[in-house]
């Protein structure tokens, strides 16, 4: 009941603790040794991060997909809207894409493109050039396009690691 | 046997049962490798001092040095990627196309290779810049054969270093 209620809040990413928490205290009843507490909490919660993690990632590559596979079929110059819809109702995201760049080489076929995520919370800007675009590099693979923005520096690494 | 004797066989078990696994998950190699150290120093602490509290707290307290431990193999792992495949492409013309590997000692990552070529050759005053397009060989069971990815790399003095910045923050999402 208790993970139930921590599923239905919108921090997703922080379930992993509670989960190690729950698990912890339920094997804790039956010994009184904190090794076996902590090791078998530590485990749970290793899991428990390993599947949030691996949820949350295929819900990011789904939305990397469909901006992939638009802006594959679109020449530059090209503004059209795109929007992703989970099946978990989490993270539904929409905006407009573009295609700035060919990048044409021997060894893959590659296109920079520029998005907007809309901001379904705030107002509507008037004009295009108050929105905030970001860009991005896609490439094909046999024959579908997919995200290819390699990682950063790993001296830009920071937090993120 | 004496409760304590029990405990510390029950941590060598703990310890032995195999939690340091390579395989790339590293999540739980981080809280893995982090578990036995932080059990070995609440066992040890235990025979110094019987309050709970205490003995938790260094457990935890070590857990965190082995955690940084893995993440700084992480960057190394990494960081000898991307200087390989950044020197290689900066002798590189334009459309031409070169072939890189790398294998690592501790195989926290799998070995990879690939190809790289430049795409652009980006330039000012002090900079010297290409972008760069390389490919990764997929392992058999991978939906493509190849994954391709576009990078930016600069050259600073005679060494080229990898200059792909870090995503904005609005997209960092489950990232961090």
């Amino acid at each position: 009941m208790l993970l139930a209620a921590a599923a239905a809040l919108s921090g997703c990413s922080s379930i992993g603790g509670l989960a190690g928490a729950v698990a912890g205290i339920a094997t804790g009843t039956f010994t009184n040794s904190p090794a076996i507490g902590i090791a078998v909490s530590v485990s749970v919660k290793a899991a428990a991060d390993a599947q949030i993690k691996k949820v949350l990632r295929s819900l990011q590559q789904d939305e990397q997909d469909e901006i992939a596979a638009l802006a594959g079929a679109m020449a530059p110059g090209e503004i059209r809207p795109w929007q992703v819809r989970h099946l978990i109702p989490y993270g539904n995201n929409q905006g407009e894409v573009q295609v700035t760049r060919v990048i044409d080489t021997p060894l893959a076929s590659c296109k920079e493109v520029m998005f907007t995520v809309a901001d379904l919370k705030g107002a509507t800007p008037p004009d295009d050039a108050a929105r905030a675009w970001f860009s991005a590099n896609i490439c094909r693979q046999d024959q579908r396009w997919k995200w290819a923005i390699a990682e950063p520096a790993v001296e830009r690494w920071g937090s993120l690691h | 046997m004496t409760r304590f004797q029990a405990r510390r066989t029950v941590v060598a078990a703990i310890a032995s049962a195999g939690i340091v696994s390579m395989a790339g998950c590293s999540s739980l190699l981080q809280q893995g490798s982090g578990a036995v150290a932080g059990v070995a120093g609440a066992a040890i602490a235990s025979g110094v001092t019987t309050d709970p509290t205490v003995v938790t707290a260094i457990g935890v307290g070590v857990q965190s040095l082995a955690q940084a431990g893995v993440q700084r193999l992480q960057r190394a792992v990494h960081t000898v990627e991307q200087d390989q495949i950044a020197s290689i492409a900066g002798t590189l013309a334009p459309g031409q196309v070169a072939s890189w590997s790398v294998t690592h000692p501790v195989p926290i990552e799998p070995s990879s290779h690939g190809e790289v070529t430049v795409s652009r050759v980006v330039g000012a005053k002090a900079l010297d810049c290409r972008e760069i397009v390389f490919s990764v060989e997929q392992p058999p069971a991978a939906e493509s054969a190849r994954a391709f990815y576009v990078a930016m790399i600069c050259r600073d003095g005679t060494r080229w270093k990898w200059a792909s910045a870090e995503p904005a923050t609005e997209r960092w999402g489950s990232l961090q």
